[in-house]
Order: C-alpha cells, then sequence, then structure tokens
C-alpha cells in the first residue's frame, strides 16, 4: 500500500509548515529513518524522517511552499513498481485535467500546485507518454454509448459522486477502468464488483479513441445469402431455436471468427416476439439456445440484431450510431444489412463481418466448425 | 486510657509481641504521613483516603492472622495493606502508579493488593469486597485449610446489600469469615447515626452470627478479641461479626479539609489527644516497662526515615512501560 | 472432528455431561446458583449432578444474586474453579458489580497477580413468552467489559466443548445458552473434547454472501441459507462461537470471499454485537466490500408478552432471506 506523507504537526500552535528542502526525489529508495525533507516552523527548522521504508513515488509540494498540516506533501510506495504506479497516476490525471491527483476518500485536502508534475517519477521501461485516462465523458469504447445518457447526467447522487461498492471500485482501480464511463454505457448504480469485472479493458477502449476525423455517424453495408441450407440446419435441432436467436449465433461466429473477441453480447429484436439478450450464443448449441445458457445479464450490447425475415417490411436505417444488423427475407435468400459507425467499427471490418455472416448462411459448416 | 491487658502481662516472653504492635502502628501512620504530603505536593496522582487514626484496628487484628489467612480491604485500605505484612518501597510505588508497585502502578491506592500477604486487595466500591471474603472463606471451609477471611469495611458498607447477602450465606455454611465493621462514625460526610437505623451489630445478629463490639482505639483489646475469634473461626465455629469504635483523623479523602460542616475541630481534637492509638500504648509501654519513651522514639525515627527513602526510591522509580498497558487483561496472555 | 456414527444429545444434557465431567476431574470445581441442587434449576439441565457431587460442591443459594456471585469471585481468587448458576440473564442487572468492578478487573488491577477462574452460566433468548424481564440477550453488556469472556454456543456440540474450556481457563468466562435450545438435538461425540475459545467455525461454505450467525441465529442463517440455495445463492455461515475473544480473522476471510455479509445476533440491534463486527468489518475488510455490511438484530424494544407481539422482535430465516437477496441485488439500503 502506498504511504501518504503528511504535513506533520511540529508545534503546539502550529498550522502550517514552509518546505525549506527535499533530501529525497522521486523514484529513490527511503527508509524509515532516512531524512525525508526539512521543514521549517514558527520555531526552527526541523529534519523530517520518512516514517517508513519503500520508494518515493512523489512529491506533491515544492521546497519554498508552505502547506497546511495535514495536507499530503508526498507518497512513499512499497516498491518502485507501486512507485511507477502512482506516478503514472498523477501524470494521468494531472494531463487530463490540469488538477492534482486526488486519492478515493481524500477528504479536503486543499490541492497540491500543478507544478509537481513535473517531478512525478518517470517510468523506467521507456513508455513515458501516458495516455490520459478515460474520463467521464469519454465514449465507452464499442459503438454503444450512445444508448445511455451522458455520464456527467448520470453521475448519481446530490454529491455527483458515483456510487459503486469498495469491492468494485477496488478493481476499477487495478485495472484502469474508468467508472464514469461504466455509468456512460450503461452500467447500474451501485456498481458492484461483477459490472467491473465484466467490463471489457481500457486498451479496448482505446481502440475507439477518436484517431482521425470521423467518415460518418451511420456507414452501411449489403448482403445476399442463399438461406435453404441454414434452413435445414434449423429444422434439425430438437428443439428448434426461434431463427433470430440462431441468426445471432451466426453473428457471433463470424464476429470472433472475423475480429475475435472474448465475449459477445447480442440484443435481438423480431416481430412478434420479446426482444431477447444473448451473451455468446456461438458457444452454446443451436438447441439450447432457447434455454438460460446463453442469457445475457445487464450490460451494453455490442452488436443489435433486428430480425424481419417474415414480415412485409423492406428496409430499415437505424438512427443511432451502433452497430446493428437487420435481416430481411425474400423466400429464397437474407438480406443483410450492416449499419456501423466507423470510428469503432473500421470499414475494412465491418465488410469483413458481413462477409463472413453471409459464407455462414450460405454454408453453416463453416459455423458448426 | 484503657489498654485492657491485665497489669503484670506484660512479660518478657510478650515484650516482642507488644513491641511489634507499636512498630506496625507507627508504620501505618508513618505511611500515611507520607502519602498525605505527597498528595498534598502535588506528586501523587489521583485520590487517596488517609487511615491515621484507625490504626489499632488494622494492626490488632492482622496480628492474630497468619500470612496464609487472607483480608479484603477497603478505599482507606493502607493501613490493613502494611498491618497485613507489605512493604513501604513497593505501596508508595503502587501510589505514584511505578513499576515496581504491588499491581505494577495499575491499582494504585484504592486497589493495592498484597497477594503474598494474603491480601486480597482494597476495593473500591464501598462493600464490594464482601463476597470477595466470604468466598476466600468458602474455599477454606471447601479444601480444609484452617485459613481464615478477615473482610474489613466501613460503617458506610452497612447500606450495602451485598454484605446481608454474604452474611446470610457465611452463617448458613459456617464460614470461617470475621466481618470486621470499622465504625469511624461517617460515612463519606455523613454521621453514621444518619444513615444506619437500629443497633449496627442487630443486623448481623439477625442472621444468628456473633457479634461483638470493641474499642477500635485499644490495641491490645482488638488483638485480644481477633486471637479468640481467629481461632474459633479456625475450629469452624464462624463466622463472626465485630464492630471496632475508632475515628479517622482526617477528611474522607485527602482535600477534604473545610469539614466543619458534618463534624467539630473540638471533637477532633478530642479524638487525637485522647484516643491515639500508638500514643496511648506507648505510655502503656512504658508504664509496663516494657520499653523507654527513649526507645520508642527511636523506633519512630527509624521507621520515618525507613519511609522517607522509601518514598524518594517510588519518586526515582520508573513508570510501566506503555507495553504494559494492554498486559494482564486476561491471564497469560498480554494483550486483550 | 466429528466422527461417524455419533449419538445425539440436547444441548441441556450436553451441558450437564460437560460439568460432570469437569467435576470428576478437578475436586476445587463447585457449582453455586439458585435451586441447582436437587431441583436442578427449572431447566432441569443439572439435574443428578448434587446426587453425584453432594451438596458440598452443588450449593444451593439463596436468591442473592450479587451474593453468591461475589463469594464465587472469591473462591476464585482463593484456588476454587466455581460456576456461577445464574437463573435467567436478565438477572445480570443484578451481579453487574460483582461480574464488571470485581472479576473482570481483578487480574489487570492487581498487576496480573490474581486471578479470577470462573465461570457464570446463564441463559438469553426470546420467544418463550416470559416477557421484559426473563427474556433478553444481554451478552453485549458483558462483552463490553475488559477482562470478562463471552461464549455463545449454538448447539449441543458448542455447548458441552466450550464449557468445559471455560472451566478450565483461568479468567471469568460468561456463557449464554439459549434456553430455546435446551431441548434441541446435536451430534455430541462420546470421547471428551473441547472447543477453544476465540476460534470461530464455519458452519457451511458459500460463495456469494456471508453470515455471521452467533447461539441461535444459527438456526435462522442455516434456515435462510437453504432458501437461498434453491435460488441458487450459496451462503457461508460462520459462527463466532465466542465474542469475546472474537475470531476475526475468520470472519474477515469469509467477507473478503464472497463481498457480502450480514451480522445476525439476537441482542438488541443498537450498540450491540452486530454493530461491533460489523464495524470490524468495515475498517477491515471495507475494500472487499461489494455491498453495505447488513445486520440483524433483535428490535430495540423491551421484549412484549403477546406471541403476536413477541415474534416481531426477533430475526427470522425469511427477513434474512430478504435482506440477503436486497444485499445481492446491490440495493443500496443506506446512504444513496
Amino acid at each position: 500500500m502506498a504511504h501518504d506523507v503528511l504535513m506533520p504537526q511540529l508545534g503546539m500552535a502550529q498550522d502550517a509548515g514552509l518546505i525549506v528542502a527535499w533530501h529525497k526525489g522521486p523514484g529513490d529508495p527511503v527508509a524509515a529513518d532516512d531524512v525525508l525533507m526539512e521543514v521549517e516552523t514558527d520555531k526552527a527548522t526541523m529534519e523530517v524522517p520518512a516514517g517508513r521504508d519503500g520508494v518515493l513515488a512523489t512529491i506533491r509540494a515544492a521546497a519554498g511552499e508552505e502547506v497546511p498540516v495535514g495536507n499530503v506533501i508526498a507518497v512513499i510506495a512499497a516498491d518502485a513498481a507501486e512507485a511507477e504506479r502512482v506516478a503514472g497516476e498523477v501524470a494521468a490525471a494531472s494531463a487530463n485535467d490540469g488538477d492534482a491527483p486526488v486519492e478515493a476518500g481524500a477528504t479536503s485536502a486543499s490541492p497540491a500546485p500543478a507544478a509537481v508534475d513535473a517531478i512525478a517519477v518517470a517510468r523506467t521501461e521507456g513508455a513515458t507518454a501516458e495516455a490520459p485516462r478515460p474520463t467521464g465523458a469519454s465514449p465507452s469504447g464499442n459503438g454503444t454509448a450512445d444508448i445511455a445518457a451522458p455520464a456527467a447526467d448520470k453521475g448519481a447522487g446530490p454529491t455527483g459522486r458515483i456510487l459503486a461498492t469498495p469491492k468494485a471500485r477496488r478493481l476499477a482501480e487495478a485495472r484502469g477502468i474508468d467508472l464514469a464511463a461504466l455509468v456512460g454505457s450503461g452500467a447500474r448504480e451501485p456498481i458492484l464488483y461483477r459490472a467491473v469485472a465484466d467490463a471489457p479493458d481500457p486498451g479496448e477502449a482505446s481502440i475507439a479513441a477518436p484517431v482521425a476525423t470521423p467518415i460518418a455517424a451511420s456507414s452501411a453495408l449489403e448482403a445476399l445469402a442463399e438461406r435453404s441450407a441454414f434452413d435445414a440446419l434449423l429444422a434439425e435441432a430438437d428443439p428448434a431455436p426461434t431463427r433470430a436467436a440462431a441468426l445471432a449465433a451466426f453473428l457471433a461466429g463470424a464476429w470472433r471468427g472475423s475480429r475475435g473477441a472474448d465475449s459477445l453480447r447480442i440484443a435481438v429484436q423480431t416481430l412478434g416476439a420479446p426482444p431477447l439478450r444473448l451473451t455468446d450464443p456461438d458457444r452454446v448449441p443451436l438447441s439450447r439456445l432457447g434455454g438460460d445458457d446463453a442469457a445475457a445479464g445487464d450490460g451494453a450490447p455490442d452488436i443489435s440484431l433486428f430480425d424481419l425475415t417474415e414480415s412485409r417490411l423492406a428496409s430499415y436505417r437505424p438512427a443511432a450510431s451502433g452497430t446493428s444488423l437487420t435481416l430481411l427475407g425474400d423466400g429464397t435468400a437474407f438480406r443483410l444489412l450492416l449499419a456501423f459507425d466507423e470510428r469503432t467499427l473500421p470499414l475494412s471490418e465491418a465488410a469483413h463481418l458481413l462477409d463472413e455472416l453471409a459464407r455462414r448462411i450460405e454454408d453453416p459448416i463453416r459455423q458448426l466448425l | 486510657m484503657t489498654l485492657t491487658d491485665a497489669p503484670g502481662a506484660a512479660n518478657a516472653k510478650n515484650a516482642e509481641r507488644y513491641l511489634r504492635l507499636y512498630r506496625q502502628m507507627t508504620k501505618i501512620r508513618a505511611f500515611e504521613d507520607n502519602a498525605n504530603a505527597l498528595y498534598l505536593s502535588g506528586k501523587m496522582p489521583g485520590l487517596t483516603h488517609m487511615y491515621s487514626g484507625q490504626e489499632a484496628v488494622a494492626v490488632g487484628i492482622c496480628e492474630a492472622l497468619e500470612t496464609r489467612d487472607k483480608i479484603t480491604s477497603t478505599h482507606r485500605g493502607h493501613g490493613h495493606c502494611v498491618a497485613k505484612g507489605a512493604a513501604f518501597k513497593e505501596m508508595f510505588c503502587e501510589l505514584l502508579g511505578k513499576a515496581e508497585g504491588y499491581c505494577r502502578g495499575k491499582g494504585g491506592s484504592m486497589h493495592i493488593a498484597d497477594q503474598a500477604n494474603g491480601n486480597l486487595g482494597a476495593n473500591a466500591i464501598v462493600g464490594g469486597s464482601a463476597g470477595i471474603a466470604t468466598g476466600a472463606g468458602l474455599t477454606a471451609k471447601r479444601l480444609g485449610t484452617g485459613d481464615v477471611a478477615v473482610c474489613f469495611f466501613g460503617d458506610g458498607a452497612l447500606g450495602q446489600g451485598l454484605l446481608y447477602e454474604v452474611m446470610n450465606m457465611a452463617a448458613l455454611w459456617s464460614l470461617p469469615v470475621i466481618y470486621a465493621c470499622e465504625n469511624n462514625l461517617y460515612g463519606e460526610y455523613t454521621k453514621v447515626e444518619e444513615m444506619a437505623a437500629g443497633a449496627l451489630t442487630a443486623r448481623a445478629a439477625a442472621f444468628g452470627i456473633e457479634t461483638h463490639t470493641v474499642d477500635g482505639q485499644d490495641v491490645l483489646a482488638v488483638n485480644r478479641l481477633a486471637e479468640s475469634l481467629v481461632a474459633r473461626a479456625r475450629r469452624g465455629e464462624g463466622p463472626f461479626f465485630v464492630v471496632l469504635e475508632t475515628y479517622r483523623y482526617h477528611g474522607h479523602h485527602v482535600g477534604d479539609i473545610n469539614r466543619e460542616y458534618y463534624r467539630s475541630k473540638a471533637e477532633e481534637a478530642e479524638w487525637k489527644s485522647g484516643r491515639d492509638p500508638i500514643t496511648n500504648f506507648g505510655k502503656w509501654l512504658v508504664a509496663e516497662k516494657i520499653a523507654t519513651a527513649e526507645e520508642l522514639d527511636g523506633i519512630g525515627e527509624a521507621i520515618r526515615a525507613e519511609a522517607e527513602a522509601a518514598v524518594e526510591y517510588a519518586l526515582a522509580a520508573p513508570y510501566p512501560g506503555a507495553e504494559e498497558v494492554a498486559m494482564h487483561i486476561y491471564a497469560g496472555s498480554a494483550h486483550a | 472432528m466429528r466422527g461417524p456414527p455419533m449419538r445425539e444429545l440436547t444441548l441441556s444434557k450436553a451441558v450437564n455431561e460437560a460439568i460432570a465431567e469437569e467435576m470428576r476431574r478437578d475436586p476445587s470445581i463447585i457449582l453455586m446458583g439458585e435451586d441447582v441442587a436437587e431441583a436442578g434449576t427449572p431447566f432441569k439441565v443439572l439435574s443428578g449432578l448434587v446426587e453425584e457431587f453432594g451438596p458440598e460442591r452443588i450449593l444451593d443459594t439463596p436468591i442473592s444474586e450479587p451474593g453468591f456471585t461475589g463469594i464465587a469471585v472469591g473462591a476464585a481468587m482463593t484456588g476454587m474453579r466455581p460456576i456461577v448458576d445464574l437463573m435467567f440473564g436478565d438477572f445480570l442487572f443484578l451481579v453487574m458489580d460483582q461480574l464488571c468492578n470485581q472479576a473482570a478487573k481483578t487480574h489487570y488491577m492487581s498487576g496480573g497477580k490474581l486471578s479470577v477462574p470462573m465461570v457464570l452460566r446463564t441463559n438469553m433468548g426470546a420467544t418463550r413468552r416470559s416477557a421484559a424481564q426473563h427474556s433478553q440477550s444481554l451478552h453485549a453488556l458483558v462483552a463490553h467489559i475488559p477482562g470478562l469472556k463471552v461464549a455463545m454456543p449454538s448447539s449441543a456440540y458448542e455447548a458441552k466443548g466450550l464449557l468445559k474450556s471455560a472451566i478450565r481457563d483461568a479468567d471469568p468466562v460468561v456463557i449464554f445458552e439459549d434456553k430455546l435450545m435446551y431441548q434441541d438435538k446435536a451430534p455430541v461425540p462420546e470421547e471428551e473434547y473441547l472447543l477453544p475459545l476465540g476460534k470461530a467455525e464455519i458452519l457451511r461454505e458459500g460463495r456469494d454472501i456471508s453470515f455471521v450467525a452467533t447461539s441461535s441465529m444459527r438456526q435462522v442463517a442455516e434456515a435462510a441459507a437453504a432458501r437461498l440455495a434453491e435460488d441458487g445463492v450459496s451462503a457461508e455461515i460462520i459462527d463466532p462461537r465466542t465474542i469475546v475473544p472474537l475470531d476475526e480473522e475468520t470472519i474477515l476471510a469469509s467477507v473478503r470471499k464472497t463481498g457480502r455479509v450480514i451480522v445476525i445476533d439476537e441482542g438488541h440491534q443498537s450498540f450491540g454485537v452486530t454493530a461491533e463486527i460489523a464495524a470490524r468489518i468495515a475498517e477491515k475488510a471495507f475494500y472487499h466490500l461489494d455491498a453495505p455490511v447488513g445486520r440483524m438484530g433483535a428490535m430495540d424494544v423491551p421484549i412484549p408478552f403477546s406471541p403476536a407481539l413477541e415474534d416481531l422482535t426477533v430475526p427470522t430465516p425469511e427477513r434474512l432471506v430478504e435482506r440477503a437477496m436486497a444485499s445481492l441485488r446491490g440495493e443500496p439500503v443506506h446512504g444513496a
């Protein structure tokens, strides 16, 4: 555990201390008895020991500053690795909003000056340019941010603090997951451990970060697929799943086959049946798709599937910028319409996905293998 | 002067016993004089209650006991502790909260205990030790040790129900317990007549307990009665109840200075000048030619010097280390 | 541990056996209380003991709770190992001075020189239609006092093993038996066994939520866990067995595993055992919590006589299931 070094109370009536000098710098190993800094009070200048063994991770008040008693002036980490992490957080938080790092649970300690940015310990592995951590306003990364209100509006509670359990917070911190982004992507408050555990790595989120000028809010691709082999497969399953569920399984298989994924949530809609949410339906035998095996919990879907094959409808243009697949039928073939946002699903990947899906429908052996 | 050993009883064989009575009473007085001075000079923390004036009670009874016999004591307990054989050094250390005190500084004036000498401890709850003394009597009877337990308490404790409950059981079970009621005429700041209806001895008599009343300023009378009751208690004839008429020279506690509202200075002067147990016993020793006045002065001087040396020692002695604060809560484990 | 096949005993008989075995082993053990001899107590827990050990060791006392508790303290200080039978837990209020000022503090106040190896057996538990002065569960009161140990057996097995350890312990131990469980049977080995004071038991392993349940609340927790299992919820049950000393580590380890916990105890909820355990969890396992710490105690009302009212005052499996489901759903109970 990282340890906060506080401005000590050195005199009876002292309410602040002037930091005269630091004897250690960020990254230095320190022993409990080592002199960490010199502090001047109304009485005298005193040498203050570190108080514990570890590695000085960050200094939050530079020499020459007067700091109220009790405020955090430095952080001592248990070891070099933790020191790097602490320093990394300092740098990231500072880069984001120019504010001093505020620990979870920090109270009214006044912010340390921004000047300390410069002395945060540098990473030794070379990865000095820290990517900004996602903040409350960032999209959640897989094209589903639009289905939820912006995080700022959801920042539940009169305090604006996001409600999350201590266990969930701990995991979020360990994984570098931004709770505000989770709320933004539809997670319910209080955020529980499971919601954080199920959230994608922030690395995946960075794919979504805008790297170029958006091409379009919603692009579209269309494909045709012979359906007889698919229909025959469906008829053999006992019990037979709904066509929409089976299509979802094929869609998941195509997604995983063309782009890879750990876990896939698919929102399924048809006319005349309640909406359905499935997780990894391609990993469940067709005959069990009707059961609970692929039932999804809460959480935003990666893709929406709209099965209109038994209807008189001829087209659908989604207004939202997520990824959605609409199926239309003309008797012997399915017409597949893929609507997607190129900022989250690049054109080449979308094309591969749709092509793969059409091939699987025409030749289900590709799916079953 | 009402000392009651018959003239001529003081033979050479008894001389040492008489001198020991004198020495023990003088030790209590010297201890209390020093404790009082320590307190008034701000060197002793807390609160303390002086036994001065009542020395003949503690010494008369405890000199009839053996080391293995048990006593329980009160908030006014320094006298009982000295009389049962405690040493000045450990006592002063305890009063000052020092590590070498009998209780390692954890008990202080009101809880001083000296297990090695059979003192099960002073008690800051008035009447609170009545059960403990009776329990010690039960142990003696169950194990057949022949030990006797003496429960010292003041007239104020007669207001406590516990005393009557345990005296009832002691009588039912014929326990070797002597209930020693030191009637020093005041319970805290109130006269005993205002607080206790009826005769004091009638309380115990109601349980069928044999009762006695004795002049608590006459160490020989107290000691002779105690010798007799202790011997009988050892034979299974207990329990007994004794009222010892005595007087406390100081207020209820050190610092109870302005006390005219409950007792007069004239009354105090009368007890101190006419009925002081040490002075009167000293005169008797001289009259019986057991000691000369000079020899008695010498005894007093030596004891006062011993007390002062113990005070100096205790003042310089170390306090217990902080690690002791969580020790002794439970047996065998240093921590709670 | 509990090797098959094992006989079943009532809690009442298990207590009786524990006392008899220990009294055969150690002649310094005596038992005292109201109607403990021929009557064998109103719950018939002690039937047969006086026939084996005689009235000298199974002492019928007058109805004087402070008196016989105080006598037990003194007897314990001087070499006996008394077991005090306090007929109803509600009578603890009568013996508070002897238990909390004397027994609990003697070892500490004497700097570790005196000890009080006594056991006070009493009971707890409502829904026996005994109204406000014979139904209380007052263990928290005693647990608040440093120097006392507090055991709360949750079945006949625990009752025997904990009582035997308590009798052999060097400190004063208060044991609360739930009077509604006296006739409840549980497997108890034929061969001798002791259960250590201060070691909790995991009665049921689980994954989703922890129940920390004392005494008969174990039965509430077990019933609730069975119902939750039907819904696929896996509850872990911890029986602390003694609340002083408290086996914090076992509780915290369970909470770290499940992330959710409800503490169930039959004492009044406010300022009680549930509060203490909940606070320790919040202090020491906060970052492992996935829901607020829940607690269920008796309502903060004097126990009413009417069955229609009394049954509302204690935790039930139904209410525990509700609370557990709320915890699992992540419903914020307070402060959301």
